[in-house]
């Protein structure tokens, strides 16, 4: 005999709850989350400077050459990105085994657990990029029609993090082992993400293989629209939509079976 | 049937956790031992938490579950809220569902008591303007004062469960699955809790109630399910489903207090043998008409002389209170001094009225002088009392003879 479960409820309830209870979610984190700490939400800002300051130092010690525009803003402006995709897969990851006791008693669908996760970065994510706005006022950067890239870059960024995310919740939530790795691996994503230096550094031969790295269209794309005042490579946008694409293929109906099995496993 | 008659209707349903996978390996692996080696294993199929249950609840119908530890009980919830999948069987759910279940899930620590009401609110998947006018209700009704805008870090657990409680009676569902939540809470809230659970009673809500309290169940039930290892027992109307499974629970514990033997525990100077509570001659043992007089029989063995020492019994109340303590000693028993043998300890107690419930009878054989105990035992045996009613809430219920009578004018004056 076929297993199933069946609620109705009035129309339009579900989507209700998920939007009502994602609202919760991401509003009980930003008010819970820096309630305890002296510095508040000036760690979203903290974390991509540290790094800005690490990674322009890397570049003076390893005696790299500076461009026109100066290494500090060039890293800045694809470390808040960066930020934002990195924070949100990893709090995915753990997104669903933290809210254990809901997922224990609730039965809205589990994508709000990861998806609110990813909102909650997305708030740092405005904070830092705060700073990167006063950075590029600082530095005459200035303004142009190419900023309507941002309206494409930044929901894929969100989506490639939730599509990652949500694969790394679900296996997440039955074994250990991805909170484990989670650091390690986003340390090792970091790196083979031209941050620290340019694409065009990355030599010719490995090129190929590289841009396979989802991530690369991304932080280039803001490069180019916020530094250069230019579209993003179409090449390389492409290269991020179908890894996007391929992303949630595997993750989300991996997700969506072992979905129904996190309560018996939490 | 219609849709609206019974809202939630479930057939056939069994329930297995964990993944399947995990459990098609387990069973590969099983097969193939068995075709190694010729042996059949029955443990392939298990363990089920749910066995083949078929219910369904009318609207406004309040179907109480009961059962040991273990029983399936709280799975069985779960799966009526959608919170883990059936692994068979048909489960069908009409209208609106408010699940109390673990009722402190989602409260964030940092956060105010008002700012996890909205959480919980939206946790349970309440439209945020429902919350925001029921918020005052839920703050009266909660009685936390001006706790209610400390930090819940800063809560005791008691005052948690108000939180929940005042949340979950607060809001207009179709359906209401309350899981034991009724277990913590000091009793003043719990009774207001009850109160205004048996006043919701007749609103056309329909509610699973799961408890461990049957004096609870028998409150507010209708009906009442009696589940064990995963099957359901028994399924009736509340007083005759509770009467069953007390009788079953209580006769079991019973006979098993009478076999526990020899082989328990350490060697000691004194061990019970057998401990039975009877006041009905033709009647079984261990089921009290608390009416009538009774008698307490403790056998125990002695191994070694004992001088200057006692027997003592106490009777636990269901509510766990020591409502008797006799010392054989001050009660008649001639002897002080005890040469090896076995012993019958028998007391004739008059009708105490005892409430209603499982009662639990402990046991010492203590020196006079210095309390030096030789055997302490909990629940050496158990009894149950049956009778016309039940009365809640007091350890012993006689019947009072009461009169009221105006005898005057009231007066301001003190």
């Amino acid at each position: 005999m076929r297993a199933a479960y069946h609620h109705e409820r009035p129309p339009g309830e579900e989507t209700r709850r998920f939007l009502e209870l994602l609202r919760a979610l991401v509003v009980r984190e930003i008010k819970g989350r820096y309630r305890r700490s002296l510095l508040g939400p000036l760690w979203a800002i903290i974390l991509p400077v540290a790094y800005m300051v690490l990674f322009v130092a890397l570049r003076r010690m390893l005696g790299l050459a500076e461009g026109p525009m100066g290494d500090a803003i060039v890293i800045y402006c694809a470390l808040v990105p960066w930020t934002f995709f990195s924070t949100a897969v990893s709090r995915c990851a753990t997104s669903v085994y933290a809210n254990g006791p809901l997922v224990k008693k609730m039965s809205v669908p589990r994508e709000v657990f990861p998806a609110a996760a990813v909102a909650a970065a997305g708030v740092d994510f405005v904070l830092a990029g705060l700073v990167l706005v006063g950075m590029l006022a600082w530095t005459g950067t200035g303004v142009s029609i190419s900023l309507v890239w941002l309206a494409v870059l930044v929901p894929l960024t969100a989506l490639l993090g939730l599509g990652v995310g949500l694969g790394a919740a679900a296996l997440g939530t039955f074994r250990q082992d991805i909170a484990f790795a989670m650091p390690f691996v986003m340390q090792f994503w970091l790196f083979a993400t031209p941050i620290l230096y340019a694409l065009s550094d990355v030599p010719e031969a490995w090129r190929g293989l590289y841009v396979l790295n989802p991530s690369v269209g991304l932080i280039e794309g803001y490069r180019a629209v916020l530094l250069y005042h230019q579209a993003p490579d179409a090449a390389l946008l492409a290269r991020t939509g179908v890894g996007t694409v391929l992303a949630w293929a595997v993750a989300w109906p991996l997700f969506r079976h072992l979905g129904q099995y996190f309560a018996d496993e939490l | 049937m219609n849709d609206t008659e019974t809202p939630i209707r479930v057939q056939g349903l069994w329930k297995r956790y964990g993944l399947p996978v995990f459990h098609l390996a387990r069973l590969a692996r099983s097969r193939a031992r068995a075709l190694a080696f010729g042996a059949a294993s029955e443990a392939a199929d298990g363990p089920w938490a749910l066995c083949d249950l078929n219910f369904s609840v009318r609207a406004g119908e309040t179907l109480g579950i009961v059962g040991p530890n273990g029983a399936g009980k709280s799975t069985l919830l779960k799966i009526l809220a959608g919170v883990t999948p059936p692994t068979r069987g048909r489960v069908d759910i009409f209208g609106r569902m408010f699940p109390m279940i673990e009722l402190n899930a989602g409260l964030h620590q940092e956060l105010t008591g008002r700012e996890n009401v909205r959480l919980l609110g939206a946790v349970m998947g309440l439209p945020r303007r429902e919350v925001d006018a029921k918020l005052p209700a839920m703050e009266e009704f909660s009685e936390l004062g001006a706790a209610f805008e400390r930090p819940v870090r800063t809560y005791s657990s008691g005052m948690r469960a108000r939180l929940g409680f005042s949340v979950a009676l607060n809001v207009d569902t179709e359906i209401l699955l309350i899981d034991e939540v009724l277990a913590v809470g000091d009793v003043r809230f719990k009774n207001k809790c009850l109160a205004q659970l048996n006043r919701m009673r007749h609103d056309g809500r329909t509610r699973i109630f799961v408890s461990h309290n049957l004096d609870q169940v028998q409150y507010i039930c209708d009906r009442c399910m009696v589940l064990d290892e995963g099957r359901a027992v028994l399924l009736d109307e509340t007083t005759a489903a509770i009467a069953e499974y007390e009788r079953k629970a209580f006769h079991q514990a019973g006979s098993a207090a009478d076999r526990r033997g020899p082989s328990e525990g350490p060697p000691s100077a004194c061990r019970v043998r057998a401990c039975t509570v009877a006041n009905r001659p033709d009647g079984p043992r261990n089921d009290i008409d608390p009416a009538q007089p009774t008698r307490v029989t403790i056998t125990f063995d002695l191994f070694r002389p004992v001088r200057g020492a006692t027997p003592i019994f106490t009777l636990i109340s269901p509510e766990g209170v020591i409502a008797l303590l006799v010392y054989a000693s001050e009660n008649g028993a001639q002897a002080a001094d005890y040469a090896p043998g076995r012993y019958a300890f028998t007391t004739d107690l008059p009708a105490l009225w005892f409430s209603q419930g499982r009662w639990n009878v402990n046991f010492a054989f203590r020196k006079l002088e210095t309390f030096e105990t030789w055997e302490r035992k909990a629940g050496v045996g158990t009894f149950s009392v049956r009778g016309e009613g039940r009365r809640r809430w007091t350890i012993l219920a006689p019947p009072a003879a009461c009169a009221v009578e105006r005898i005057g004018d009231a007066s301001e004056a003190t």
